[in-house]
């Protein structure tokens, strides 16, 4: 009885079960690589309306962030400054340059600047950084060095297992009081004890159970 | 042939995977793209975010005028406003404590020292004349400054002076005072002595160094 199927048959099912075994494994370490919040959110550093820079104001002239951050230790949100904070000082100095066009106009016809926003975490988790800054964990810590970047960029994943493996052991991040807007702070070499002496003085407990952030 | 292909595929493969792989954590313009983005952005309303709610794109509602939001009545006229019913110039309205003087000491650092200076003669970083800032800062120093009653300091805080800005919405009430006690701290401390010439030159505007503070404290 002739063949009905030619020799090379018999290894397509070893080929299918291989080949898909490689692809199963590809699309799993595609997506835990490429959809992981390193991959999509870090990194991002949108085109602002106006070219405002950190490294200028915070970095050179030393402008304390809460100058115009002002809702950071007090709010859970820290708050871009509204145009009248630039207009403090940009109603002297610079009057007529060009890039501040955009803050000109909105400080005369009264419109919110559309500043574009950055770091965002969802809207189904809590998050608040008075909360934070009142017990010495810094800016820095979850921005970066801010006062070094012309234009600002996430730099942290915030994903949920960023946020975690902080609460679980936030030791190395928390800092004095008077150290919280400080760039390029450099943990003493007793940061062990200063967290210890830090933890007990605020009692210090950061949510691990679901419902602390997703609330 | 076949073998041929299966390595050139899987060569061609690893070099993107590699290529790919290089632009973790580079910089892009690009709003992130998440995978499930299902209740990321919900409709509700946020701080700092425009909502489709009302036409004005604003999710709170300016009071109507001549309403008092709860806790807002604002009943203590030399508290808020720095001036006595009769319209004299308030005294400090509470009594500073240690721990007031020294978070007036870093408020000021944080609103007044950019322009005014770390020793309140207004030597600040803006001063500096490579930025051209028109009108010098106002030194504390100034007999016409020491004079000043506490509500007078206060007031200029609040609703700022001739080409001071306002900082009524940047400094809570009682920071303010806290303020205006830190000012009167400076004033008893005294201007700092001018740097000599030869060992400061290099020094910019409003970088005064601890030694001077150290030399001039009274
Ligand atoms: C002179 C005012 C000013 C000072 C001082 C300042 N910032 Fe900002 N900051 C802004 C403005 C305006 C924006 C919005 C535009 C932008 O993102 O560049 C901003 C944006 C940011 C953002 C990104 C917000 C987002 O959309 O996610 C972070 C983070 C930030 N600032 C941190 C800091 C830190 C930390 C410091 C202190 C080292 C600081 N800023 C000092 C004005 C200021
Ligand atoms: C404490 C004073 C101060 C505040 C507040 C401030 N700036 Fe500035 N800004 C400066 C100084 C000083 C310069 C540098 C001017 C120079 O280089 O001569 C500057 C320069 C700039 C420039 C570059 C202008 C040019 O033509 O090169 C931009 C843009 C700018 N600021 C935007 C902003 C924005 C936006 C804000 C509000 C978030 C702001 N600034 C708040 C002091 C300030
Ligand atoms: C524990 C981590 C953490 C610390 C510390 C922290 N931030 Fe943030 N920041 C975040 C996260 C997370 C977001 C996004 C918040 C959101 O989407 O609601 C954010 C958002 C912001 C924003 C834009 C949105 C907003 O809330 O107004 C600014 C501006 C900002 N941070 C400035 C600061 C400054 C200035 C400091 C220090 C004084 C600081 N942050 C300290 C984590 C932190
Ligand atoms: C660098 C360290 C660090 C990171 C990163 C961090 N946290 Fe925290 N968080 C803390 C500490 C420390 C506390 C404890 C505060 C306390 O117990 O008073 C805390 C407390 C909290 C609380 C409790 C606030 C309250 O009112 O009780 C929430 C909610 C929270 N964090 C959310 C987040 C979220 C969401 C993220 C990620 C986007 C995050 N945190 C990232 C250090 C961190
Ligand atoms: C420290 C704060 C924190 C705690 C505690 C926490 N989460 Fe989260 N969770 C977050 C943040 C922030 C995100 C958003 C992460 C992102 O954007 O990648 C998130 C995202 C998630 C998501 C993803 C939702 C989606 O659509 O992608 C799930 C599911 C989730 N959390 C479940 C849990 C569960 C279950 C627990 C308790 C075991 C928990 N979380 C505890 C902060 C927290
Ligand atoms: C943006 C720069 C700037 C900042 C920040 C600033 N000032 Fe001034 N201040 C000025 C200038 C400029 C003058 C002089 C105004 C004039 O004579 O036109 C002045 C004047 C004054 C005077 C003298 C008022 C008078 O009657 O002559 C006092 C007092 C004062 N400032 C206190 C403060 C205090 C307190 C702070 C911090 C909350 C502060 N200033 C922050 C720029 C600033």
């Amino acid at each position: 009885m002739a063949q009905i199927f030619p020799e090379w048959v018999n290894k397509v099912p070893g080929r299918i079960a291989l080949s898909g075994g490689i692809l199963v494994i590809f699309v799993i370490a595609g997506i835990w690589y490429y959809g992981s919040p390193e991959y999509t959110d870090v990194g991002y550093q949108p085109k602002q309306p106006v070219p405002y820079s950190h490294k200028l104001h915070a970095g050179d002239l030393g402008i304390d962030c809460r100058y115009c951050h002002t809702g950071a230790e007090v709010s859970p949100v820290a708050m871009v400054p509204p145009t009248q904070t630039c207009m403090n000082c940009h109603a002297l100095i610079k009057t007529d340059s060009p890039k501040l066009a955009p803050l000109r106009e909105s400080w005369e016809k009264g419109t919110p600047m559309r500043w574009v926003r950055i770091h965002k975490v969802p809207d189904y988790a809590y998050f608040d950084h008075s909360a934070h800054l009142r017990v010495g964990v810094g800016c820095e810590s979850c921005h970066g060095n801010i006062a070094e970047m012309e234009e600002v960029e996430q730099v942290k994943p915030l994903s949920m297992g960023w946020c975690l493996d902080c609460h679980r052991n936030p030791d190395m991040h928390l800092r004095p009081l008077d150290e919280i807007t400080t760039m390029g702070w450099t943990p003493p070499a007793e940061q062990a004890a200063l967290a210890t002496a830090i933890k007990a003085e605020f009692n210090i407990k950061p949510p691990v159970t679901c419902s602390g952030c997703h609330r | 042939m076949m073998k041929r292909t299966a390595t050139t595929r899987l060569v061609l493969t690893a070099a993107a995977v590699l290529l790919l792989a290089g632009c973790r954590g580079n910089t892009s313009p690009e709003p992130p793209i998440h995978l499930n983005p299902n209740m990321d952005t919900q409709q509700k309303l946020v701080a700092q975010r425009s909502s489709n709610f009302f036409a004005d794109g604003k999710d709170m509602r300016t009071p109507p005028e001549g309403t008092v939001a709860r806790g807002e009545l604002r009943e203590d006229a030399a508290y808020f406003t720095g001036k006595n019913d009769d319209g004299s110039y308030a005294a400090m309205p509470f009594v500073m404590e240690a721990a007031d003087l020294d978070r007036g000491a870093k408020r000021f650092a944080i609103y007044c020292q950019p322009c005014h200076g770390e020793h309140g003669d207004g030597k600040g970083v803006i001063a500096d004349p490579k930025y051209k800032y028109p009108i010098p800062p106002t030194s504390y120093h100034e007999q016409r400054i020491r004079d000043m009653a506490d509500g007078n300091l206060f007031e200029v805080i609040s609703s700022g002076i001739r080409n001071m800005p306002s900082y009524r919405q940047q400094i809570p009430v009682r920071d303010r005072w806290c303020i205006v006690a830190h000012v009167r701290e400076l004033q008893k401390r005294g201007a700092p002595a001018p740097a000599p010439a030869d060992a400061q030159t290099a020094t910019p505007a409003g970088t005064t160094t601890e030694t001077t503070t150290t030399e001039t404290a009274q």
